[in-house]
């Protein structure tokens, strides 16, 4: 069931749904301190099928939150063009979410305004914010911290909290930029755990960057592994197996594809 | 559950009367000096004399010099420090965001504020005094003049410093043009600004004595010059400790306002200690 909050059309009818994303030849270069022009990707072709899980891999400083902010619409392409539901993507649009790679939620709310600042900022009445985001911080394992302000909880429950901000806004595509990256291994799988439980009860599109090969593993349905910078897309690695699997990490299958993963990134060097 | 006796440390500096103890030594030390004779009375009153002149200051009704008039004179000084510190909070806020926000007016701006703000305050009393006379419009100016600085900079600093991030998830989170300056930015920037409005208050005191000392009819800067030039010490040492007190309450009035508008500083000021 989806909320009232989207606007967009439905897309037209058609034979084979277009992917959700879709990026073609995208390029984008920054102006560096010095002046210089620093190119960061390098014709990136790229398409996310609806509900799809993609993880997004590659060596550190190559471009990956770059490629993300594109998606988010959060900046434009120099070259190439990216695609929302088969049209050009304009400004930032309200159908994504972005889990950012340092926790963003807003120390001056409890954790309660803090998810409920969306649902506020579309205009909902208090009480049907409130019967929302108890929901969603309860689903995420937060209940009973409502109050707490984000300084008083750990790393791992910061970025619960900013799952919950952005799901309760019922996104179709969740950006989710090396988000568990600052948490041990044990809040991390948890995490894991969690993202399964969420996408099983109401389905989104994940897209996610990582350089850990096997939360790519574990996470993605599709691995696409990028080069040093400027990046390109040096393959694509489709995972084959099911979320309950794919949390088996002592598995051999999962040891090949782990392997398989890693040799190419340590091509890229 | 296991009840164990809370580990109490002995935390060095956490002792609620430390505050206290340089003042209490300084009367002490008052107290000695004028038992003793060690300087003449118009140099230094005793610190009986002086409680006594507060007294017949603030009593209302009171008979003798200056009896019963500390109300008047107080109201008119917090008069000109509000109107003052409104003026320069005004501008150094409204001049400060949009300088933080925007890179390009900072550049017009700010460089030539840093130049003005190079001129220590009481340079400027003289020209103050040709464009405005002597009183009242002149105190307002050099007051206002005076707590612009602090307001503007750690403003500007402060509005500057918001994290792109921060700002990105606001945006994400639908918040755009002014939603995004009062739900995001503002607050996310408070602390900062805060800082700035306290230093400004501080300021607005200090050239309120500068001011009024030019000349008004009522006001303590007022009572001090009048007391100094009838050799009045004990007045003036009066005029201090009222200043002193009364610029200590606007600034927890300040305070509890901020903390009022901004809850989360109290809370981080309590989990931090
Ligand atoms: N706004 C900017 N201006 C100039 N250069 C930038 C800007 N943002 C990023 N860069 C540069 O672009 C390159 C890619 O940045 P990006 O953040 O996309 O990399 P990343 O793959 O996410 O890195 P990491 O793994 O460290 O998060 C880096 O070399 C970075 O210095
Ligand atoms: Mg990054």
């Amino acid at each position: 069931m989806r909320s009232d909050l989207r606007q967009n059309s439905p897309a037209p009818v058609s034979p084979k749904p277009a992917p959700l994303i879709r990026a073609e030849h995208i390029g984008k270069s920054y102006t560096a301190a010095d002046g210089n022009l620093l190119p960061v990707l390098q014709d990136i072709s790229l398409a996310i099928e609806q509900n799809a899980s993609v993880a997004l891999l590659g060596p550190s400083g190559c471009g990956k939150t770059t490629l993300l902010h594109l998606m988010a619409g959060f900046l434009q392409p120099d070259g190439g063009q990216l695609y929302y539901k088969g049209k050009p993507l304009g400004e930032l649009h309200p159908q994504t979410g972005v889990l950012f790679q340092s926790p963003t939620l807003f120390n001056w709310l409890t954790v309660e305004d803090n998810v409920a600042f969306g649902l506020k900022r579309a205009g909902l009445a208090k009480a049907e914010r409130q019967a929302r985001c108890a929901g969603f911080i309860r689903r995420v394992g937060l209940a009973g911290f409502e109050k707490a302000y984000p300084a008083q909880l750990s790393g791992g429950m910061q970025q619960r909290a900013a799952l919950a901000r952005i799901l309760v806004l019922e996104p179709e595509v969740l950006l989710l930029d090396e988000p568990f990256g600052a948490l041990d291994a044990m809040t991390r799988r948890n995490m894991h755990k969690l993202l399964f439980e969420l996408r099983k009860d109401i389905p989104f599109t994940t897209v996610f960057i990582t350089h850990d090969v096997e939360e790519a593993v574990i996470l993605a349905e599709r691995v696409v592994v990028l080069s040093q910078r400027p990046a390109r897309i040096i393959k694509e690695v489709t995972v084959p197996f099911t979320p309950e699997e794919s949390l088996d990490v002592d598995s051999h299958a999962f040891a090949d594809i782990k392997k398989q993963i890693r040799t190419l990134l340590e091509q890229t060097e | 559950m296991l009840k164990s006796k809370p580990i109490r440390q002995r935390e060095p500096g956490k002792n609620p009367g430390l505050p206290y103890l340089l003042p209490a030594l300084l009367l002490l030390a008052w107290f000695l000096t004028t038992h003793f004779q060690l300087l003449p009375p118009y140099l230094l009153p005793k610190p009986t004399d002086t409680l006594r002149a507060l007294v017949r200051f603030a009593a209302p009704g009171a008979t003798g010099p200056y009896g019963g008039t500390l109300w008047v004179h107080l109201w008119h000084s917090l008069g000109r420090v509000c109107r003052g510190f409104g003026l320069a909070a005004g501008a150094g806020l409204l001049l400060g965001y949009l300088c933080g926000r925007r890179q390009g007016l900072n550049r017009i701006i700010s460089p030539f504020v840093h130049l003005i703000r190079s001129v220590p305050g009481i340079g400027w009393l003289p020209l103050a005094i040709v464009w405005f006379g002597v009183g009242e419009k002149n105190t307002l100016f050099l007051i206002s003049l005076a707590s612009f600085f602090p307001i503007f900079t750690n403003t500007v600093h402060s509005a500057a410093s918001v994290s792109q991030q921060i700002i990105l998830a606001g945006q994400m989170l639908g918040a755009k043009k002014t939603a995004l300056f009062t739900s995001v930015i503002l607050p996310a920037s408070f602390a900062g600004v805060a800082v700035g409005l306290r230093l400004g208050l501080g300021i607005a005191w200090a050239y309120l004595v500068l001011g009024e000392m030019t000349g008004v009819n009522y006001g303590l800067g007022a009572v001090m010059t009048d007391a100094r030039m009838l050799g009045n010490t004990a007045m003036v040492i009066v005029c201090i400790v009222v200043i002193a007190i009364a610029a200590k309450i606007t600034d927890s009035l300040l305070l509890l306002g901020c903390r009022l508008a901004a809850p989360i500083e109290q809370e981080k000021a309590g989990g931090n200690s």
